[in-house]
């Protein structure tokens, strides 16, 4: 059941990008010729639709382009000229750790806020809350502008340009991980809340445990949960703030190859892109769900 | 009990946790971070002198002048001077409806009491030794209760919670008397077990109950986790616990009511405490089990520990008990031995409750004080039949009639569901081939546990389910199975009452309006005509059940449960229905309010020639209510007629066994 689910997310994705690209103004030849300023002449255009098929019926091209990703291959770049399965394979690495290291900080920051802001009192409550909502809505470009400003520009303590050093990394972990931070402690600031007036607190409070111990055997879990059924939906938020990221930083990666691929009107990279994100949405959303399991016993029931 | 009761446990810092060595404990309990630090014994059962089953007749745990209440200190006590001394392997009940400061009491005697809460008292005392005063003071108070002197010792401004949790403690744990956190924290599991409110959910649902058990050996002795497995073990053998090694590391989802309760006593008899608090233990839980939970209690009163049992059903606290304290507004309004306060109640409040209970009560007659305020005595010391007693009757005009015509017929109804994983190839019967027949102007009474197939069969007869196989008709009349169309006009024929009135109103609608549509629905049929139905049919229909009728205006959220009840009752009588299903509709609600609202439902039937299907797990309401009674259990009926006949002569062994199960009041045996 699952995998049909899957299959068919792969399908929509490839389908939705293929047509999408197509309701962009322009030339795909031209496009391939090197863009609008290239001056190409209509003989080298009418060669270049016949030799990438563009000259068939769009039907005819989008059944080829589903059968050709059905065997496993994604093509060649128009724009780059190399198979967009090589161009992918060496953009992948930097973006997933990218995304991995900003789920992981948005984690911890949220989950320490969530546990911190719930045993702090009322003032730490709305200080928070407050925080929570700020993160959440700050948008990721300008949000990399001002941590650029202050911590590049101001104090020097990081670079402004993503470096391959660890130190490159900070900045653009930051600014990926602080909404999805704020979002996720709201979630969790809830469920801590409940789990800290749930008649098992009251327990294992009566049972003579500390309430340092109550939160760290009981409620953390309980704050976690939702955290936990959330990462999926954040893998792929934080791989679409990945395309703002890596441009605003100059990084190299999958968001801002993809961001390229679109202006160029690279419809292979696109849709290579597109299908690697979403193949990598469905993977950890099914990872999510066993995580769950994990987590919850009561999942496993139900 | 002096009216002073000084001042303890004002909010402050929270330092100077100066260790607090128990009784005979071998360490001193400095040391240890948070809740870790051992409080001595090496072993739960070791010779300590706090293990359970000080010596017989020797006072474990004294109470004198307790206050406590919420907000500011001294302000509006929600208990207000409570009193007693509980002896060892002896067992006091606390008794009382819901707001009567039962549970608060109970709460604070581990100074649980809840957020923004204080406590005073002139004595506290577990084993000798005070709960008041941060310090290892042995010193008996003696007779008369806390003197000046300890007063002044106790003032010391200490916070419940603060001092290794910070400030955030005090919203959740309140004030607490003066003892420090950590000292607090010693107290609980070890000196005073609590099994807290709703066992269903007083266990963490993603952790093993091994390992909630083994929490409190690891909190309060120096065992290994070898060693603690193998305790956690034993202690699951003593509670009769089936299979510990499987359910050790189970979690409470996986475990039944009556499991769990079981697995929620293992937790609070770990640490050996000398004293056990259970509040409602067995209130969530069918009466079969609730019985097997209070042999429990038996067994563990018999091994030396002593017990305080909170309850609001008398006929459960006159199993166990030895004492009992009435509580109403925070107040002891009587105590005694059990028998005495039973037998010859001095108390107005106490008879009343007394008489609200109403097994054993005959159809008819009433259980609350009649409402114009006709006094009435019913004596239970007598173990005479109650129906020579002189009570209030109602007026019987056809209760218990003569064969009349049927209102409703179930015949052969079937209805599966299927089960994933489920042992029978994934199919379970909710009803299982019932046939029953319920007569003009009387009352089926159903009566089954939980999982017995008794709330499907409403909804089949109600059409909101359909069955699998079988039929219902409603006044002769085909009416399940069939099509929703047609079963719509004759809708306002049938009636429901259910448990949780609340969630079954619009919280947004008052109650005005919540009645204003039950009677617009009529309309739809076409027997009444008005577009708006108006605020005096509004106003009748809550007259008739006996509220004011002011409260149209009001919220549902802001009535009482027993208000609330009402307020359903009047909807299902709203399009003037000739049937209706109740299912449990008393379940949720205190004694004596529960018997006002059976008193209602025995007066509308008198006047409106109502017939009742009354599902109800409660073998009491159900023979108070019934005219005939069927016992379901798997979704079979096991078997059914005259509700004397079967109470009289059970026929199949499981009506025997839930007629023995049910707790009574020994003076209606």
């Amino acid at each position: 059941m699952r995998l049909v689910g899957a299959v068919f997310v792969l399908w929509a994705a490839a389908t939705l990008t293929f047509f999408g690209l197509r309701l962009i103004p322009g030339d795909p030849a031209q496009a391939i010729l090197g863009g609008p300023g290239s001056q190409a002449s209509a003989e080298a255009l009418a060669q270049v639709r016949a030799e990438y098929g563009l000259d068939q019926p769009i039907g005819v091209q989008y059944v080829a382009q589903l059968g050709r990703l059905a065997t496993g291959d994604l093509g060649t770049s128009y724009s780059l000229k190399s198979p967009v399965a090589d161009i992918i394979g060496s953009q992948i690495g930097g973006t997933l750790l990218l995304a991995a290291l900003a789920l992981l900080v948005a984690w911890v920051i949220a989950l320490g806020l969530a546990v911190w802001s719930t045993r702090g009192g009322r003032v730490a409550a709305a200080v928070g809350s407050t925080l929570e909502i700020v993160a959440a809505a700050v948008p990721h470009f300008w949000l990399a502008t001002v941590l650029v400003l202050i911590f590049s520009t101001a104090l020097r303590w990081f670079p402004a340009v993503s470096t391959a050093g660890p130190e490159g990394l900070v900045l653009p972990v930051l600014t990926l991980a602080l909404p999805l931070a704020g979002f996720l402690g709201q979630v969790m600031r809830e469920s801590v809340l409940n789990a800290l007036e749930a008649p098992f607190t009251l327990s294992a409070r009566a049972r003579g445990e500390s309430e340092t111990g109550v939160r760290w055997r009981h409620v953390l879990r309980h704050g976690a949960l939702p955290g936990v059924a959330l990462s999926g939906w954040a893998f792929g938020w934080l791989i679409s703030g990945a395309v703002v990221v890596e441009t605003v930083f100059a990084r190299p990666g999958l968001g801002r190859t993809l961001l390229n691929a679109v202006q160029l009107r690279d419809v292979p990279l696109v849709v290579g892109v597109v299908l690697v994100v979403a193949l990598g949405y469905v993977l950890m959303t099914l990872a999510t769900d066993a995580a769950t399991r994990l987590v919850d016993p009561r999942a496993r029931f139900s | 009990m002096s009216g002073a009761g000084r001042e303890l446990g004002r909010a402050g810092g929270a330092e100077g946790d100066s260790g607090w060595a128990g009784a005979g404990t071998a360490g001193s309990g400095t040391g240890g971070a948070g809740g870790t630090g051992g409080s001595g014994g090496s072993d739960a059962r070791g010779s300590d002198a706090a293990a359970a089953g000080g010596r017989r007749g020797e006072v474990v745990l004294r109470v004198e002048d307790l206050r406590v209440g919420f907000g500011r200190i001294g302000a509006a006590p929600v208990v207000d001077g409570v009193s007693f001394e509980l002896t060892a392997g002896r067992a006091i009940a606390i008794v009382g409806e819901s707001g009567s400061g039962k549970s608060v009491t109970a709460r604070s005697l581990v100074g649980l009491a809840g957020a923004g809460s204080w406590q005073t008292a002139t004595a506290l005392e577990v084993l000798g030794e005070s709960l008041l005063e941060e310090q290892p003071a042995r010193a008996r108070a003696g007779a008369a209760g806390g003197g000046p002197g300890r007063a002044d010792a106790a003032s010391g401004d200490l916070r419940l919670g603060a001092g290794d949790s910070g400030t955030g403690a005090q919203r959740l744990a309140g004030r607490g008397l003066g003892l420090s956190a950590r000292a607090w924290q010693r107290v609980r599991g070890r000196r005073i077990g609590l099994v807290v409110q709703d066992a269903l959910v007083s266990l963490d649902p993603l952790r093993p109950i091994g390992r909630e058990i083994g929490d409190a050996l690891r909190l309060h002795t120096r065992l290994g986790v070898g060693e603690r497995h193998a305790r956690v073990l034993e202690l699951l053998e003593a509670v009769g616990m089936p299979e510990p090694e499987v359910r050790v590391r189970q979690r409470s989802g996986e475990l039944s009511g009556g499991l769990r309760q079981r697995a929620l006593i293992a937790s609070a008899l770990a640490a050996d405490p000398a004293v056990l608090i259970a509040d409602e233990p067995t209130t969530a839980l069918d009466s079969t089990v609730q019985a097997q939970i209070l042999d429990l209690f038996d067994t563990i009163k018999a091994r030396g520990t002593s017990l305080l049992f909170i309850s609001h059903d008398l006929a459960v606290v006159s199993r166990i008990a030895d004492e009992v304290l009435v509580m109403r507004g925070g107040r002891v309004v009587e105590s005694g031995p059990i028998d005495q306060v039973l037998g010859s109640p001095r108390h107005d409040y106490t008879r009343a409750l007394l008489r609200a209970v109403p097994t054993g009560v005959p159809r008819g007659l009433r259980l609350a004080a009649p409402p114009a305020g006709a006094v009435t005595a019913m004596p239970v010391t007598t173990a005479e039949p109650p129906t020579t007693t002189p009570v209030t009757s109602l007026p019987t005009t056809t209760a218990v009639g003569g064969p009349s015509a049927p209102v409703l017929e179930v015949r052969g109804v079937t209805k599966t569901f299927p089960v994933r994983g489920g042992p029978r190839g994934g199919i379970r019967s909710a009803v299982d081939d019932v046939t029953l027949t319920l007569e003009r102007g009387a009352t089926l009474g159903i009566v089954g546990e939980s999982g017995s197939g008794k709330t499907t069969l409403a909804r089949i007869v109600l059409g909101l389910t359909e069955p699998d196989s079988g039929s219902v008709s409603l006044l002769g009349e085909p009416w399940v199975p069939g099509a929703e169309k047609l079963r719509r006009p004759r809708r306002r024929l049938v009636g429901a009452v259910y448990q949780d009135a609340l969630s079954s109103f619009d919280p947004r609608l008052t109650v005005g309006q919540i009645l204003a549509d039950a009677l617009g629905a009529t309309d739809l049929d076409g027997a009444s005509s008005s577009a708006h139905p108006s605020a005096e049919r509004v106003a009748a229909l809550l007259a008739d059940v006996a509220l004011d009728p002011a409260l149209a205006r009001v919220r549902p959220l802001q009535l009482s449960g027993g208000q609330r009840q009402r307020v359903s009752i009047a909807r299902a009588l709203a399009p003037q229905p000739d049937i209706l299903v109740c299912d449990e509709p008393v379940s949720a609600l205190d004694v004596s309010v529960q018997a006002q609202i059976l008193d209602l439902l025995d007066e509308l039937q008198q006047r409106r020639d109502l017939s009742y299907l009354f599902i109800s797990h409660d073998l009491g309401v159900i023979g108070h209510m019934s005219d005939r009674v069927a016992v379901m259990k798997n979704g079979r009926v096991l078997e059914q007629g005259a509700t004397a006949d079967v109470f009289a002569d059970p026929h199949h062994d499981y009506t025997r066994a839930l007629l023995a199960a049910a707790p009574r009041l020994p003076a209606r045996g």
